[in-house]
């Protein structure tokens, strides 16, 4: 008889980072309470003096729980219990969503919730969705709510669990590896090429979002310099024509960015769709497609161009450190702004979080050039190789 | 005699000769593999000449037959496109 555990995984991990959480932030704040309050609230009434360290209270508290769950929740890797995981060409045959990454693959099994499943070593890791990811960002954003990310990392953990045992059920019975024939790697070779390319016109939406994104945050930056620039013209002459000038200037040109990106990445997306249209119809044995070993053979010289757009899309390859580096962003820049106000620590500490931040950043973006590099050099060598396929007698 | 075939070409031949099990009619061959007359039976010739493929006459017809060195070839051709596909390139 199988013995029930005492506690779910998602009990241990709410409980693990309420007990973290809650007592750190207790006993930090009141290490510095002095320093943190505002001298004017110090002499205040004490039912104001009450409500502002019940926020600072939550809002530090929802930071420390917050981070600590989504360390426990979505770092370390889990080893599959019982059964083994299906392969990606499979899943994707039983209707799941499934991106290919380097050494792993992600399965989409709920709404906000991914797997990420370590190809030969029968490990997982749960994670959540890009969708998931950005409400946590925005929430951690927002000092005040940034406690939310505490329940939606639970969520997103405990969903994964759930549907990671009708997986595991589903391929519990007896899989006896057997060789496979040509046919079958023809079949898998057109499932693969189809997965990259899908996935390359899905990278290509997601880049512009990101580039969008950027645009946008840089008109509201500069928007928020021209505020603050024209503020005292406003008050002197009272004219708001050089302000609303500037803001239709900014919305143009962001109006414009956006619409020139959106061009760009069009083409660029219709060309990846129709080449997945393409291998889905040999897939699916359509009439009129043509060989399917020279559309493989045509499709191979697309796979750097599809590798290309993977590694381009930081945000879905690596969510994890992404989100790391927002955060470290946010508390350095939010610490900045608070310094003189408050406390010299926070100084310090906005410093090692913006140095960190932009360690991680670069370190990020330095390995996929290297990568991509390698990547090129290795595939000079590897399209050689198709010229010596017709010699006789090249064994592998 | 051709010097550097084209893969494509010779992949469709193979693709298609893979796929038959009895000898294939040349005529019919040429036409699923879509290319003229000329450039198949260069084609043809030169994979006769690689062993790759053999001509047998049946019923009064030249039909072609694909040898165990062109399955191999075959065979080839497709664990690299997998691996190729699947990104194993070392």
């Amino acid at each position: 008889m199988e013995v029930g555990k005492l506690l779910s995984k998602c009990w241990f991990i709410a409980l693990v980072s309420l007990a973290v959480g809650v007592p750190s932030t207790f006993v930090g704040l009141s290490l510095v309470w002095r320093s943190v309050t505002p001298s004017m609230l110090l002499e205040g009434p004490l039912t104001i003096q009450l409500i502002f360290w019940i926020g600072l209270f939550t809002s530090c508290g929802g930071y420390i729980v917050s981070i600590t769950c989504l360390l426990l929740a979505f770092g370390p890797r889990h080893v599959v219990e019982k059964g083994h995981f299906l392969a990606p060409e499979e899943l994707v045959r039983a209707g799941y969503e499934v991106t290919r990454r380097n050494g792993s693959f992600d399965v989409r099994v709920a709404k906000y919730s991914v797997l990420r499943v370590y190809e030969g070593e029968s490990t997982f890791r749960c994670l959540p969705t890009s969708t998931a990811l950005w409400t946590i960002v925005i929430l951690f954003l927002t000092f005040q709510l940034a406690a939310l990310a505490f329940p939606i990392a639970l969520y997103v953990h405990h969903r994964c669990w759930k549907r990671l045992d009708d997986i595991t059920a589903e391929v519990s019975g007896d899989i006896t590896p057997i060789e496979r024939e040509v046919e079958d790697m023809v079949r898998d070779s057109l499932m693969g090429a189809y997965l990259l390319a899908r996935e390359a016109a899905d990278f290509r939406w997601s880049e512009f979002h990101d580039h969008v994104l950027i645009l946008v945050v840089l008109a509201l930056v500069s928007w928020t310099v021209l505020l603050v620039l024209s503020a005292s013209d406003m008050f002197a002459d009272r004219s708001l024509l050089g302000f609303a000038l500037g803001t239709l200037v900014i919305a143009a040109v962001t109006l414009t960015g956006a619409f020139v990106l959106r061009e760009r990445s069009r083409m660029d997306v219709e060309r990846e769709e129709r080449w997945a249209e393409r291998l889905l119809s040999a897939l699916r044995g359509e009439d009129g497609v043509g060989s399917p070993i020279e559309l493989l053979l045509c499709a191979c010289h697309q796979v750097p161009r599809w590798l290309s757009a993977h590694r381009k899309a930081m945000w879905l390859r690596e969510p994890g450190k992404t989100l790391l580096i927002f955060i470290l962003f946010n508390l350095g820049v939010s610490s900045f702004l608070q310094y003189d106000s408050i406390w010299w620590g926070f100084y310090l500490f906005g410093l090692v979080c913006l140095i960190s931040g932009l360690f991680l950043l670069s370190s990020m973006i330095i390995s996929a050039r290297f990568e991509s590099r390698e990547m090129a050099r290795e595939w000079e060598r590897r399209i050689g190789e198709m010229d010596s396929l017709l010699e006789p007698g090249r064994g592998r | 005699m051709m010097d550097r075939p084209d893969l494509y070409v010779v992949a469709r031949i193979l693709e298609r000769l893979w796929k038959e099990p009895e000898p294939m009619l040349r005529t019919r061959l040429q036409v699923a593999v879509g290319t003229n007359y000329d450039v198949f039976s260069r084609y043809l010739e030169w994979m006769c000449g690689r062993g790759m493929t053999c001509l047998v006459e049946e019923d009064g017809h030249q039909k072609v037959l694909l040898t165990d060195e062109g399955r191999e070839t075959y065979r080839r051709i497709v664990v690299w496109i997998n691996e190729t596909v699947h990104g194993k390139m070392g």
